[in-house]
C-alpha cells in the first residue's frame, strides 16, 4: 500500500490509533481470507479492494469531492443508492463491524447496546474511520430503537447527519409514508450537491444499481451448486464490498468472478468436498470485519451457502424496475423495491420466514443458522418464531447470539460442531 | 415520621376499594354489567378519548409483575425489558383480569420490543396496531398520525359494533380537560415543602381518573384537596424541610418496579413528582377544545407525549425543566427498565442537561422487576443523599 498518511491526517484521523485498527485488519484478513484452500482466482480483486480500502478507495472519494462530487455516507439498506447517484454523488457504508474503542463508545452509550452500533461510536470517537470523515451528509435512519437513539448522540459528532424516518407496518399509509420519507431525502440531496435529479439520471441511477444487485444475485444463484463453488467467507466478503466499492467496477469483478464460479460448476470443482454440509446463515448484518461466525462454521466440516441478512439477499434480493417515466414514476418503482425489503423492524414480518425457507430449498441448505447481534431485539424476539416456523418445515435451525468479541468463540464452535453433527446424520 | 403519619386518615376513605387495583377491577366489572365494551390498552399513545366516547371502557392491561416473567421466557428471550415480558406472561398464563375483559386490544409502535411482542398476541384477540411516526417536529407528521387514529376508529366501530358522533369525542376532549386540571390542583400540593403526601398517595390519587368521572372526580379531588389542606394545618407532612426531594424520571415505575420509589422513601427522600407515563406526564397534556376536527385535535394531544420513542424527544427536556422549576428537587432519579434501549441511550442527554442547565445531579438507575437488586439500589440512593447533605 502507498503511504496515504497526508490523506489520512488531512481527514482528522487518529494517526495511531488508525495505524493499530489496520494492523489488526490485516493479519485477521491472512489468517482468515487468504489461508483459505481453492479460493477463486477472482477473489484477487477483493483482497485488493480490501487491501485498500482506506486507501487507494478514499483517494478516490478525496478525488470526487474535489470535483465537486458529494460522498453520502449510511448504515443501512433502506437508504436507496439510486438517488445518491442521480446527483453524482457517491454513496458509502460506513464502519460499524469492529469491536474499536468500545469504552469509548461507553461513555456515551450504554453497555447493553448492540456491537453494530457500539463499533460505529467507537471509530468515530476514536476516529479511525476515513469514510465517515470524508462524508458530506451521513444518513441515519430509524430502524431500531438503539440506532435512532444513538444517531441523537451521533449528530452533533459529524458534519451534517440527516435522519430518515422509516414506516414500521407494511401497509398503503406506510408505502406512502415510505415516499415521502425518499422525497424528503431527494430534496436534501439536490440541496447539498446543487444538482436536480431529472429522469435521466434517476434511470441511470437505478440501472446502475440494479446492474450490482443483478451481479450479486448472479453469485448468489451459483452457491446452489454441490460442490460449492465458492466459501461462505468469500462470498460474505464481496456482498460486504458491495458497500465500499465503486458500483460498475466491482459489477464487472463479480461478474468476473461469477464467470470463473460458473466454469467450476461445470467442472465440479469447489472450495469443499462434494456432499460437504450446507448451512445457510439468517439475521442481523455482517459488517466489515465481522467475520467470526462464517470462520467458526466453515471450520467445523461446513461449508455456507447464503445469507439472508442485510450484507446478503435481503440488501440485493429486489431490483428496482427501471422504466420510462418520470422522476415521479420512478420514485415510486423505488419505493416499490425498497417497501420490500423484509426486516425485523417491520410488524408483522412473515415474508421473511417465507424466503428463509424458499433459500434453503433454493439453495439445498441442510440447516439454518440463525444469528443475532446480542440486544438487538427486532431480530432476536422474531427468530423465536422464525426457528419454530423452520423447524415445522423440518429445516433444523440454530437460534445463535453474540457480539464482536473473541470471548465467546469456543462456546459458539461447540454448538456449531454439535449442530453440524446434527445435519450430518440426517 | 411513618409512625406519626400512621395517625393521619387516608387521603382516599372507602376501605372498600382502598387498594388501586381493586377499585380499578370493581370500576370494569360494573361497566361491562352495564353492557359496556372494554378495550385493552399498553401506552397513553392509544387515545381514551376516542375509545371512551364510542361507550367503551379503557383499561391499561397488567405489565408489572415479576411473578409472570419465568413464563414469559419460555418463549420471549430472557433479556428484553421486564414490562414487556411480564405483559407477555400475564397474557400466557391467563392471569390478566383486564385482557380476558377485553373486547378489543390496542397496542402501537412505540418500541422494539414491544412491536414484536404484539406479534405473538395479535391471534388471540381483535388488536390493532398503530404505526406511530417517530420525529415528532417533521411538519406532515401529524396528519399521518391523525390518519392512524382515523384507522383506529374504523377498526373500533366494526369490533364493537358501534359508531362515532364527533360530539361524544368533542365531550369526551373536555372531560379529559376538566380532569387534567383537576388533576393538576393535587400536582400543586407536591411543590409544597415539606410535601404533604407519600409517593403511594400520588399513585393513588393518580389512578382514581380511571374510575370516576365528571363531577365524581371533581368531589374526588376536592375531598383528597380538603384532606391535605387538614394535614398542612396540622402540620402532618411527610418528611421535613430539609428531606432530599426527587423528581423520578425515565421508564413508566410501577407494580414490582415501585421499589426503586419505596427505597427512596426509606432512605429519607421524598418523591415530589413522577414525570414517566405511569405518573404525571400525561396529565399535563391539554387537547384543543371546539376545533372543527376533534380527531385531529385528539391525534395531536397523544402525539405531544415526550416519549424516548421519539427522536429528537426534546418535549421531554422541557418537560423537565417546566417540573424542576415547579417542584423543586434536589436530585432527579432517572430510571430505565432493564434492556429498554430507548430510555437507557437518551439517559446520557437527560443527565447532561439535569446537571448543567439545572445544577442538579442525576442519577440513573437501571432495573427490572426482581428484588435481587434492592440493597444496591439503596446503597446508591443513599450515597446520593449523603452528596447532597455535604452540599448543603
Amino acid at each position: 500500500m502507498a503511504d496515504y498518511t497526508k490523506m489520512w491526517s488531512e481527514l482528522g484521523l487518529d494517526l495511531e490509533g488508525h495505524n493499530a485498527l489496520l494492523s489488526i485488519l490485516g493479519s485477521a484478513y491472512g489468517d482468515i481470507f487468504l489461508s483459505q484452500k481453492n479460493r477463486p482466482e477472482g477473489m484477487k480483486y477483493f483482497d485488493f479492494v480490501m487491501s485498500e480500502v482506506h486507501g487507494l478507495r478514499i483517494q478516490e472519494l478525496m478525488e470526487a469531492k474535489a470535483q465537486r462530487r458529494i460522498v453520502v455516507g449510511s448504515y443501512c439498506v433502506f437508504v436507496p443508492e439510486e438517488l445518491i447517484l442521480a446527483v453524482d454523488g457517491v454513496s458509502v457504508g460506513l464502519c460499524a463491524g469492529a469491536e474499536f474503542n468500545f469504552e469509548g463508545a461507553e461513555e456515551v452509550l450504554p453497555r447493553n447496546t448492540c456491537a453494530l452500533i457500539k463499533s460505529a461510536f467507537g471509530f468515530k470517537l476514536g476516529k479511525v474511520c476515513p469514510y465517515l470523515e470524508a462524508s458530506d451528509v451521513v444518513v441515519g435512519e430509524n430502524t431500531c430503537d438503539g440506532k435512532k437513539k444513538s444517531y441523537e448522540i451521533l449528530a452533533p459528532m459529524v458534519k451534517d447527519l440527516y435522519v430518515m424516518d422509516l414506516p414500521q407496518m407494511k401497509t398503503d399509509m406506510g408505502r406512502t409514508f415510505l415516499k415521502e420519507e425518499y422525497r424528503r431525502f431527494m430534496a436534501k440531496l439536490e440541496r447539498v450537491s446543487g444538482k436536480k435529479i431529472t429522469p435521466e439520471s434517476l434511470k441511470m441511477g437505478i440501472e446502475i444499481v440494479n446492474a450490482k444487485r443483478a451481479a450479486v444475485k448472479r453469485l448468489a444463484a451459483i452457491r446452489a451448486a454441490d460442490p460449492a463453488p465458492i466459501s461462505g467467507l468469500d462470498a460474505l466478503l464481496v456482498n460486504q464490498v458491495f458497500f465500499y466499492d465503486d458500483p460498475v467496477r466491482f459489477t464487472h469483478s463479480v461478474n468476473q468472478l461469477c464467470d470463473e464460479l460458473e466454469e467450476r460448476v461445470k467442472n465440479g470443482i469447489g472450495v469443499s468436498a462434494p456432499e460437504t454440509t450446507r448451512v445457510l446463515v439468517s439475521g442481523c448484518p455482517m459488517a466489515v470485519p465481522n467475520w467470526k461466525l462464517p470462520m467458526l462454521i466453515e471450520s467445523s466440516n461446513a461449508v455456507i451457502v447464503g445469507e439472508e441478512s442485510c450484507v446478503g439477499e435481503r440488501g440485493v434480493r429486489w431490483l428496482t424496475e427501471s422504466k420510462d417515466g418520470t422522476v415521479e414514476d420512478l420514485l415510486d418503482a423505488i419505493t416499490a423495491r425498497y417497501f420490500s425489503i423484509d426486516c425485523a423492524v417491520f410488524t408483522p414480518n412473515p415474508s421473511r420466514v417465507e424466503y428463509v425457507k424458499e433459500m434453503a430449498k433454493k439453495l439445498n441448505a441442510q440447516g439454518v443458522i440463525h444469528y443475532s447481534l446480542q440486544f438487538c431485539q427486532p431480530y432476536i424476539v422474531e427468530s423465536g418464531p422464525v426457528e419454530k416456523e423452520l423447524e415445522h418445515a423440518s429445516i433444523p435451525t440454530l437460534r445463535l447470539e453474540t457480539d464482536y468479541s473473541q470471548e465467546d468463540a469456543g462456546q459458539l464452535k461447540t454448538r456449531i460442531e454439535a449442530f453440524i453433527e446434527r445435519l450430518e446424520k440426517k | 415520621m411513618q409512625a406519626a403519619m400512621a395517625a393521619v386518615p387516608p387521603l382516599i376513605e372507602n376501605a372498600q376499594i382502598a387498594d388501586p387495583v381493586r377499585r380499578f377491577l370493581e370500576y370494569v366489572l360494573n361497566k361491562r354489567e352495564q353492557g359496556n365494551p372494554v378495550v385493552g390498552v399498553y401506552c397513553g399513545y392509544a387515545p381514551v378519548e376516542l375509545i371512551r366516547a364510542m361507550g367503551a371502557v379503557p383499561v391499561s392491561l397488567c405489565s408489572a409483575s415479576q411473578w409472570t416473567i419465568p413464563a414469559a421466557e419460555a418463549i420471549l428471550p430472557a433479556n428484553l425489558c421486564p414490562m414487556i415480558k411480564s405483559s407477555f406472561g400475564f397474557i400466557r398464563t391467563n392471569a390478566c383480569f383486564f385482557y380476558a375483559a377485553s373486547d378489543a386490544v390496542i397496542g402501537e409502535t412505540t418500541c422494539d420490543g414491544k412491536k414484536k411482542m404484539f406479534e405473538l398476541i395479535a391471534h388471540l384477540k381483535p388488536t390493532f396496531i398503530m404505526d406511530l411516526p417517530q420525529l415528532p417536529d417533521d411538519t406532515e407528521v401529524l396528519d399521518r398520525w391523525r390518519k392512524s387514529v382515523l384507522k383506529l376508529q374504523g377498526f373500533l366501530e366494526k369490533t364493537l359494533q358501534t359508531s362515532l358522533s364527533a360530539d361524544r369525542l368533542e365531550a369526551e376532549i373536555r372531560e379529559t380537560n376538566r380532569k387534567n386540571r383537576l388533576m393538576d390542583r393535587f400536582f400543586a400540593y407536591l411543590a409544597c415543602r415539606p410535601i404533604p403526601v407519600s409517593w403511594r398517595e400520588i399513585y393513588d390519587v393518580i389512578t382514581l381518573e380511571h374510575v370516576a368521572n365528571g363531577d365524581e372526580f371533581q368531589d374526588l379531588i376536592e375531598k383528597i384537596s380538603s384532606s391535605i389542606d387538614q394535614r398542612i394545618a396540622l402540620g402532618q407532612c411527610f418528611g421535613t424541610f430539609s428531606s432530599p426531594r426527587i423528581l423520578v424520571s425515565g421508564c413508566p415505575v410501577g407494580g414490582d418496579a415501585c421499589k426503586v420509589l419505596q427505597i427512596i422513601e426509606e432512605a429519607g427522600g421524598v418523591v415530589v413528582a413522577m414525570e414517566a407515563c405511569s405518573g404525571m406526564k400525561n396529565y399535563f397534556v391539554r387537547i384543543t377544545e371546539e376545533s372543527s376536527d376533534p380527531l385531529r385535535a385528539v391525534a395531536e394531544s397523544t402525539l405531544s407525549i415526550p416519549c424516548s420513542c421519539m427522536t429528537p424527544n426534546r418535549r421531554r427536556l422541557d418537560l423537565l425543566d417546566k417540573m424542576i422549576a415547579r417542584f423543586s428537587p434536589d436530585a432527579v432519579i432517572d430510571v430505565v427498565l432493564h434492556a429498554c434501549h430507548a430510555y437507557n441511550v437518551e439517559s446520557h442527554k437527560i443527565r447532561k442537561h439535569v446537571q448543567k442547565k439545572h445544577g442538579l445531579p442525576c442519577l440513573k438507575i437501571e432495573t427490572d422487576y426482581s428484588k435481587g437488586d434492592i440493597e444496591q439500589i439503596r446503597t446508591r440512593v443513599e450515597a446520593l443523599f449523603e452528596n447532597l447533605e455535604l452540599k448543603k
